[in-house]
């Protein structure tokens, strides 16, 4: 348990059951329909298919990753080579020019950068274009103020609080907020501000909903600041892991300004 | 939780320590070769080779050894910003370039590590800036490196008046608590480095004092955190205005003063100091939720402060998110500043009264087709302007602060388009002192 941070309501710990049960149902029927058809879509997955979602998520080491597939395993009711597949496929969705997670790109590898501005509300949400080394990964942040961005940095350093002015991403930019009211975006920004700042990065997105903050990667931060304090879901499609473009995606969040 | 509780499914069971470190070892083995195949198949490591316009500053390159100030007029930095030192791919470690101008816009670059907004300062004694590794000090006889490793992002600088500089860097939140930013000290030769409380973006050197204003106090909050007059009441959770002085040759640290302004609107930068006074515009937000840009002279010595609201002979209005970039200084009892649309306003410091000086039609800011960093002389305005992704090179401008008048434009052979992509964000700019007397 981090210092000082609240444990989970209740209420919000039997919705995420609730979730997990239901992710875990689908799995089950979609196993059987599987099995039925003759698929062999549940069979064990070959080193190929682990290779594939270890180069999808680049910076994650292979020990890593596979400790990460076991605990995604246990928690889910899944087995072992059933999160993988399920993290494989859902890694692949998100490697096209808009994904957040992706495969080595032929795109430029440079782009054009732009000031980000201020936010409507405190608690908004950003996400950009980003790609490094041909890797179009994406990046998605919270304006903890309507002037203030906090962004994550590398292992061992505290993360940071940058001043709008002369922010820049790749364009495009979209600014978002979430369908809910002020006080709720505030609570989920103070929470991110207070609790999930400090952390490492992580470089895992085939499982980054799990409990652990200990790590945290650009679109876990944001989905942790709204889910654990305000009960709030914004993965769009479900499944193990959360990227950035889920986020852009979700049906809760309305964009209100792009920038391109 | 366990996987019953969770899904009514029985899980593919334990794994013994033993088994599962065997079974990790050997899956990621082969996970291993197969990568190494596929990045050897793929070509996935030319990918990191230098864009074109990385190629163009490195062709630009100077040695260390033979770097000289020469006849340079101006001096802007290119570089990484935060996100793209630290990605989903891992640490990225993309060099900066201290670019050196001259007045026929002819340039020539010296390579630095990282640094995320770098501010370089020019004095009479020279130029001073900062990496991750090392503080620079270069003159007209050469370069001088001293070793002083800190965090990637730079939030102000300011030089000495008897030699030496000031860098205030964001180190971030603190694992106890609180923020802290790091104070980099470059004088006579030597380069050491301290941690205050705070995050600060605006400043302001006041002899050889440097103070900062901030509403990122970090631990210094809890001196106010029960003042009902430095209590928000429209935002309970917001912090007043902090003035702090961050570096003195005889003190350090020492909070200063609070003043009821509870957000962000403070533009980011160095302000102007006169007999200890800091002045300065803020779009303040009062206890009531409020808004209303005004024009704020701090006393550094008492704490005590006045601020006007910003008048205008016209029905004018001004945009918060324009705010955060303005460029100040102070000329007698008037403040001038450049706004994101690229006009130039004269504030009377005493009553708030403001009229426009000029037009640069160089605009800058979130929003707009080009970035313009303005700097301020004596008796001129200076501006390097891009075009986001046009034909044609970026330009260098300078206007006589009094009138408007443009006294030199010159073409610096850098194409627009190859400024404000991957890892060459343009940040800030630095002109000879005496240029314009």
């Amino acid at each position: 348990m981090e210092r000082n941070e609240p444990t989970m309501p209740t209420q919000q710990l039997s919705s995420r059951i609730r979730s997990i049960g239901r992710l875990a149902g689908t799995f089950t029927a979609a196993a059987v329909l599987v099995v039925a058809s003759g698929s062999a879509a549940w069979s064990v997955p070959s080193d190929d298919a682990f290779a594939r979602l270890l180069e999808l998520n680049p910076g994650l080491s292979a020990v890593e990753l596979e400790g990460s597939m076991h605990e995604a395993a246990a928690v889910t009711g899944l087995t072992y080579e059933q999160a993988i597949t399920t993290a494989l496929e859902e890694a692949e969705r998100h490697a096209g020019p808009d994904g957040s997670a992706g495969a080595a790109s032929s795109s430029n590898p440079s782009c054009g950068q732009v000031e980000i501005g201020q936010s409507r509300y405190k608690g908004d949400i950003f996400w950009a274009s980003a790609s490094t080394y041909g890797v179009p990964h994406g990046h998605v942040g919270i304006y903890s103020e309507k002037t203030w961005i906090t962004e994550a940095r590398g292992s061992g350093q505290n993360s940071g609080e940058f001043y709008y002015s002369g922010r820049k991403y790749c364009k495009k930019i979209e600014k978002m907020d979430v369908n809910t009211t002020i006080t709720v975006q505030n609570t989920a920004a103070d929470y991110a501000s207070r609790y999930l700042i400090g952390k490492p990065y992580n470089s895992n997105f085939a499982w980054n909903k799990g409990g652990n903050i200990n790590t945290l990667n650009c679109s876990e931060l944001v989905y942790k600041a709204y889910k654990r304090s305000v009960n709030i879901d914004l993965d769009g499609d479900g499944g193990l892991g959360v990227y950035p473009s889920d986020i852009k995606n979700d049906s809760q969040t309305r964009t209100y300004q792009t920038i391109s | 939780m366990n996987a019953l509780e969770a899904g009514g499914r029985k899980p593919s069971g334990p794994v013994r320590r033993s088994e599962r470190n065997t079974m990790v070892k050997g899956t990621a083995r082969r996970a291993i070769v197969v990568l190494s195949v596929a990045a050897a198949l793929t070509g996935c490591t030319a990918s990191d080779s230098p864009s074109d316009a990385q190629q163009l500053f490195d062709r630009a390159v100077v040695s260390d050894s033979e770097a000289r100030l020469g006849n340079a007029v101006m001096a802007f930095f290119v570089g990484p910003q935060n996100a793209e030192m630290y990605t989903a791919v891992g640490e990225v470690r993309k060099p900066g370039y201290l670019v050196l101008v001259d007045a026929d816009g002819s340039f020539r670059a010296v390579k630095t590590k990282r640094m995320d907004m770098m501010a370089p300062v020019w004095s009479s004694h020279g130029l001073y800036f900062a990496d991750e590794s090392s503080d620079y000090h270069l003159t007209a006889s050469g370069l001088t490196k001293m070793e002083n490793v800190k965090i990637t992002a730079q939030n102000l600088m300011f030089a000495l008046p008897k030699g030496g500089a000031i860098g205030i860097y964001n180190d971030g939140h603190s694992s106890g608590g609180g923020y802290s930013n790091q104070i980099g000290v470059v004088a006579q030769g030597r380069a050491r480095l301290y941690d205050v409380q705070g995050n600060y973006f605006t400043g302001a050197i006041c002899g050889d004092q440097v103070f900062g204003v901030t509403n990122r106090p970090g631990t210094h909050g809890s001196a106010v955190s029960k003042r009902p007059d430095m209590t928000s009441v429209a935002d309970p959770g917001a912090s007043p205005q902090l003035l702090t002085r961050l570096y003195s040759a005889g003190g350090g640290e020492k909070a200063v003063a609070w003043r009821p302004h509870f957000g962000g609107g403070t533009p980011a930068g160095p302000v102007p100091c006169r007999n200890n006074v800091i002045t300065f515009l803020s779009w303040d937000t009062g206890a009531d939720g409020r808004e209303q840009p005004k024009v704020v002279s701090w006393n550094t010595d008492t704490g005590d402060y006045r601020a006007y609201p910003l008048s205008f002979k016209d029905a004018m209005r001004l945009d918060p998110q324009d705010f955060g970039s303005v460029v100040q200084d102070l000329r007698d009892d008037e403040l001038h500043w450049a706004y994101a649309d690229g006009r130039v306003f004269s504030t009377d410091i005493a009553t708030g009264r403001t009229t426009v000086l000029f037009d640069t039609r160089l605009e800058t800011g979130a929003g707009r087709p080009m970035q313009t960093l303005f700097a301020f002389t004596a008796t001129q305005l200076h501006a390097l302007s891009t075009v986001h992704g046009a034909k044609g090179d970026i330009t260098y401008t300078v206007f006589n602060r009094t009138n408007g008048e443009v006294v030199r434009k010159v073409s610096v052979p850098i194409p627009n388009t190859g400024i404000n992509v991957s890892y060459l964000n343009l940040s800030r700019m630095a002109v000879r002192p005496g240029d314009d007397k």
